[in-house]
Protein backbone atom coordinates (compact mmCIF):
# COMPACT_ATOMS: atom_id res chain seq x y z
CA UNK A 1 0.00 0.00 0.00
CA UNK A 2 1.31 3.42 -0.62
CA UNK A 3 -1.73 5.74 0.74
CA UNK A 4 -4.50 4.24 2.85
CA UNK A 5 -7.30 6.81 3.35
CA UNK A 6 -10.50 6.69 5.62
CA UNK A 7 -13.64 8.94 6.23
CA UNK A 8 -16.15 8.90 9.29
CA UNK A 9 -18.76 10.89 9.93
CA UNK A 10 -20.03 11.34 14.18
CA UNK A 11 -22.38 12.95 15.79
CA UNK A 12 -20.66 16.02 17.60
CA UNK A 13 -21.63 15.06 21.49
CA UNK A 14 -18.59 13.71 24.19
CA UNK A 15 -19.04 10.44 24.09
CA UNK A 16 -17.50 10.47 20.67
CA UNK A 17 -14.08 11.83 21.95
CA UNK A 18 -13.10 8.77 22.87
CA UNK A 19 -14.62 6.76 19.72
CA UNK A 20 -12.89 9.59 17.45
CA UNK A 21 -9.20 8.92 18.99
CA UNK A 22 -9.84 5.36 19.20
CA UNK A 23 -10.13 5.00 15.46
CA UNK A 24 -7.44 7.30 14.52
CA UNK A 25 -5.21 5.05 16.97
CA UNK A 26 -6.64 2.30 15.03
CA UNK A 27 -5.63 3.80 11.78
CA UNK A 28 -2.26 4.53 12.21
CA UNK A 29 -1.26 1.02 13.66
CA UNK A 30 -0.31 -0.26 10.27
CA UNK A 31 2.20 2.14 10.73
CA UNK A 32 3.42 0.52 14.05
CA UNK A 33 4.09 3.35 15.61
CA UNK A 34 5.63 3.93 19.22
CA UNK A 35 3.47 3.91 22.00
CA UNK A 36 4.20 7.81 22.65
CA UNK A 37 3.45 8.12 19.07
CA UNK A 38 0.35 7.15 19.13
CA UNK A 39 -0.18 8.74 22.72
CA UNK A 40 0.08 11.60 21.12
CA UNK A 41 -1.95 11.49 18.23
CA UNK A 42 -4.73 10.24 20.65
CA UNK A 43 -4.16 13.21 22.23
CA UNK A 44 -4.38 15.88 19.33
CA UNK A 45 -7.61 13.84 17.86
CA UNK A 46 -8.96 14.19 21.20
CA UNK A 47 -8.45 17.82 21.79
CA UNK A 48 -9.70 19.13 18.25
CA UNK A 49 -13.14 16.62 18.45
CA UNK A 50 -13.90 18.18 21.96
CA UNK A 51 -13.51 21.92 20.58
CA UNK A 52 -16.33 20.91 17.87
CA UNK A 53 -18.13 19.32 20.58
CA UNK A 54 -18.17 22.22 22.55
CA UNK A 55 -17.20 25.43 20.79
CA UNK A 56 -18.16 24.66 17.64
CA UNK A 57 -22.08 23.30 18.71
CA UNK A 58 -21.46 24.99 22.40
CA UNK A 59 -22.61 21.23 23.20
CA UNK A 60 -26.18 21.12 21.28
CA UNK A 61 -24.74 18.66 19.11
CA UNK A 62 -24.20 18.63 15.51
CA UNK A 63 -21.96 16.79 12.86
CA UNK A 64 -18.23 15.98 12.47
CA UNK A 65 -16.56 14.85 9.68
CA UNK A 66 -13.29 12.97 10.05
CA UNK A 67 -10.91 12.51 7.36
CA UNK A 68 -7.64 10.50 7.63
CA UNK A 69 -4.81 9.49 5.41
CA UNK A 70 -1.69 7.50 5.77
CA UNK A 71 1.32 7.74 2.96
CA UNK A 72 4.50 5.31 2.91
CA UNK A 73 7.90 7.46 2.15
CA UNK A 74 11.31 5.62 2.16
CA UNK A 75 12.11 5.90 6.20
CA UNK A 76 8.01 6.39 7.66
CA UNK A 77 4.71 6.95 7.30
CA UNK A 78 3.08 10.67 7.16
CA UNK A 79 -0.28 10.53 9.10
CA UNK A 80 -2.78 13.35 8.35
CA UNK A 81 -5.74 13.80 9.77
CA UNK A 82 -8.61 16.36 9.20
CA UNK A 83 -11.35 16.97 11.64
CA UNK A 84 -14.22 19.18 10.69
CA UNK A 85 -17.21 20.62 12.18
CA UNK A 86 -19.89 22.84 10.54
CA UNK A 87 -21.00 25.10 13.51
CA UNK A 88 -20.41 28.76 14.60
CA UNK A 89 -17.17 29.12 13.66
CA UNK A 90 -14.16 31.08 15.49
CA UNK A 91 -13.79 34.64 15.31
CA UNK A 92 -10.48 35.27 15.90
CA UNK A 93 -7.94 31.82 14.75
CA UNK A 94 -4.93 33.44 16.08
CA UNK A 95 -6.50 34.64 19.31
CA UNK A 96 -7.61 31.31 19.70
CA UNK A 97 -4.44 29.74 19.16
CA UNK A 98 -2.59 31.20 21.86
CA UNK A 99 -2.43 29.28 25.29
CA UNK A 100 -4.28 29.50 28.08
CA UNK A 101 -7.30 31.29 25.94
CA UNK A 102 -10.75 30.14 26.34
CA UNK A 103 -13.95 31.17 25.68
CA UNK A 104 -16.02 28.95 27.59
CA UNK A 105 -15.53 29.89 31.55
CA UNK A 106 -17.77 27.75 32.99
CA UNK A 107 -16.79 24.60 31.66
CA UNK A 108 -13.24 25.04 33.16
CA UNK A 109 -11.04 24.42 30.22
CA UNK A 110 -7.41 24.88 30.28
CA UNK A 111 -7.23 26.53 27.21
CA UNK A 112 -4.62 24.24 26.13
CA UNK A 113 -6.29 22.48 23.29
CA UNK A 114 -4.51 24.20 19.97
CA UNK A 115 -1.44 24.35 22.14
CA UNK A 116 -1.51 20.34 22.96
CA UNK A 117 -2.43 19.86 18.99
CA UNK A 118 0.29 22.56 17.87
CA UNK A 119 2.91 20.26 20.37
CA UNK A 120 1.90 16.59 20.06
CA UNK A 121 1.52 16.70 16.12
CA UNK A 122 4.24 18.36 12.98
CA UNK A 123 1.52 20.59 11.34
CA UNK A 124 -1.34 22.36 12.17
CA UNK A 125 -3.53 24.38 10.25
CA UNK A 126 -6.89 25.93 11.17
CA UNK A 127 -9.60 27.31 8.89
CA UNK A 128 -12.35 28.78 10.04
CA UNK A 129 -15.35 30.79 8.99
CA UNK A 130 -17.81 32.44 11.43
CA UNK A 131 -21.08 30.80 11.13
CA UNK A 132 -19.78 28.44 8.59
CA UNK A 133 -17.66 26.12 10.69
CA UNK A 134 -14.00 25.06 11.47
CA UNK A 135 -11.76 23.14 9.85
CA UNK A 136 -8.50 21.35 11.29
CA UNK A 137 -5.70 20.00 9.89
CA UNK A 138 -2.94 17.58 11.67
CA UNK A 139 0.18 16.25 10.18
CA UNK A 140 2.84 13.91 12.03
CA UNK A 141 5.66 11.84 10.82
CA UNK A 142 5.99 8.27 11.74
CA UNK A 143 8.79 6.64 11.82
CA UNK A 144 9.52 3.58 10.51
CA UNK B 1 -17.25 6.89 42.38
CA UNK B 2 -14.16 9.07 41.74
CA UNK B 3 -14.20 10.58 45.45
CA UNK B 4 -13.30 9.84 48.63
CA UNK B 5 -12.94 11.06 52.07
CA UNK B 6 -9.88 9.42 54.12
CA UNK B 7 -10.18 11.76 57.82
CA UNK B 8 -9.47 15.51 56.76
CA UNK B 9 -7.74 14.32 52.95
CA UNK B 10 -10.34 14.50 50.09
CA UNK B 11 -8.57 11.75 47.54
CA UNK B 12 -9.62 11.92 44.21
CA UNK B 13 -9.14 8.80 42.12
CA UNK B 14 -7.91 10.23 38.36
CA UNK B 15 -8.52 6.65 36.63
CA UNK B 16 -9.55 5.96 33.40
CA UNK B 17 -9.57 8.40 30.78
CA UNK B 18 -9.93 11.89 31.49
CA UNK B 19 -11.08 13.89 28.81
CA UNK B 20 -13.89 16.57 28.73
CA UNK B 21 -16.80 13.46 28.73
CA UNK B 22 -15.01 12.51 32.36
CA UNK B 23 -13.72 15.45 33.68
CA UNK B 24 -17.06 16.98 34.06
CA UNK B 25 -18.27 14.09 35.78
CA UNK B 26 -15.09 14.25 38.15
CA UNK B 27 -15.75 18.04 38.97
CA UNK B 28 -19.05 17.90 39.63
CA UNK B 29 -18.31 15.01 42.33
CA UNK B 30 -15.38 17.05 43.37
CA UNK B 31 -17.57 19.71 44.37
CA UNK B 32 -20.57 18.33 45.49
CA UNK B 33 -18.05 16.30 48.28
CA UNK B 34 -16.72 19.93 49.32
CA UNK B 35 -19.64 21.33 49.38
CA UNK B 36 -20.59 19.00 52.77
CA UNK B 37 -17.23 18.14 54.10
CA UNK B 38 -14.61 20.48 55.03
CA UNK B 39 -10.71 19.20 54.28
CA UNK B 40 -6.94 20.07 54.71
CA UNK B 41 -6.02 18.54 51.83
CA UNK B 42 -7.13 17.64 48.01
CA UNK B 43 -5.14 14.37 46.62
CA UNK B 44 -5.43 13.78 42.98
CA UNK B 45 -4.12 10.10 42.61
CA UNK B 46 -3.11 9.24 38.94
CA UNK B 47 -1.88 5.93 39.62
CA UNK B 48 -4.69 4.35 37.57
CA UNK B 49 -5.23 7.31 34.89
CA UNK B 50 -5.39 5.70 31.11
CA UNK B 51 -5.32 8.51 28.29
CA UNK B 52 -5.59 12.18 29.06
CA UNK B 53 -5.81 15.27 26.98
CA UNK B 54 -6.08 19.27 27.74
CA UNK B 55 -9.46 18.43 29.95
CA UNK B 56 -6.80 16.79 33.10
CA UNK B 57 -5.28 20.19 32.81
CA UNK B 58 -8.18 22.32 33.46
CA UNK B 59 -9.48 19.42 36.10
CA UNK B 60 -6.30 20.23 38.37
CA UNK B 61 -6.29 23.95 37.39
CA UNK B 62 -9.95 23.71 38.92
CA UNK B 63 -9.00 21.63 41.96
CA UNK B 64 -5.76 24.32 42.54
CA UNK B 65 -8.18 26.75 42.50
CA UNK B 66 -11.16 24.82 45.03
CA UNK B 67 -8.58 24.05 47.24
CA UNK B 68 -6.87 27.50 47.66
CA UNK B 69 -10.63 28.58 48.62
CA UNK B 70 -11.25 25.88 50.73
CA UNK B 71 -7.70 26.73 52.53
CA UNK B 72 -6.55 23.22 51.65
CA UNK B 73 -3.27 22.13 49.89
CA UNK B 74 -3.35 19.88 46.42
CA UNK B 75 -1.06 17.51 45.84
CA UNK B 76 -0.62 15.69 42.64
CA UNK B 77 0.74 11.97 43.23
CA UNK B 78 1.82 8.97 41.05
CA UNK B 79 2.37 10.69 38.50
CA UNK B 80 4.10 8.84 35.80
CA UNK B 81 5.73 9.85 32.61
CA UNK B 82 3.22 10.83 30.07
CA UNK B 83 1.33 12.47 33.00
CA UNK B 84 4.71 14.44 34.25
CA UNK B 85 4.93 15.65 30.87
CA UNK B 86 1.31 16.82 30.18
CA UNK B 87 1.29 18.78 33.91
CA UNK B 88 4.72 20.65 32.85
CA UNK B 89 3.28 21.41 28.91
CA UNK B 90 0.30 22.39 30.81
CA UNK B 91 2.25 24.90 33.19
CA UNK B 92 1.05 23.02 36.37
CA UNK B 93 4.49 22.85 38.01
CA UNK B 94 4.48 26.82 37.79
CA UNK B 95 1.77 26.95 40.26
CA UNK B 96 2.69 28.52 43.47
CA UNK B 97 1.94 26.10 46.85
CA UNK B 98 1.38 22.48 44.86
CA UNK B 99 3.14 18.97 45.25
CA UNK B 100 3.84 16.66 42.50
CA UNK B 101 5.55 13.26 43.39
Amino acid sequence: MDKLKTKIEFDAVSDNEAFARIAAAAFVLKADPLVETMEDIKTAVSEAVTNCVIHGYGNSGGRIVMEMELEKEEDAYIFSVVIEDFGKGIKDVVKAREPMYSECSEEERSGMGFTFMELFMDELTVDSTLGKGTKVCMRKKIMD
Amino acid sequence: MYTRLEGECLMIEMKGDIDHHHASRIREEVKLMLSFHPVREVVMDFKDAGFMDSSAIGLVLGRYIDANEAGAGLKLINTGERVKKMLKLGGIYKLKGIVIE
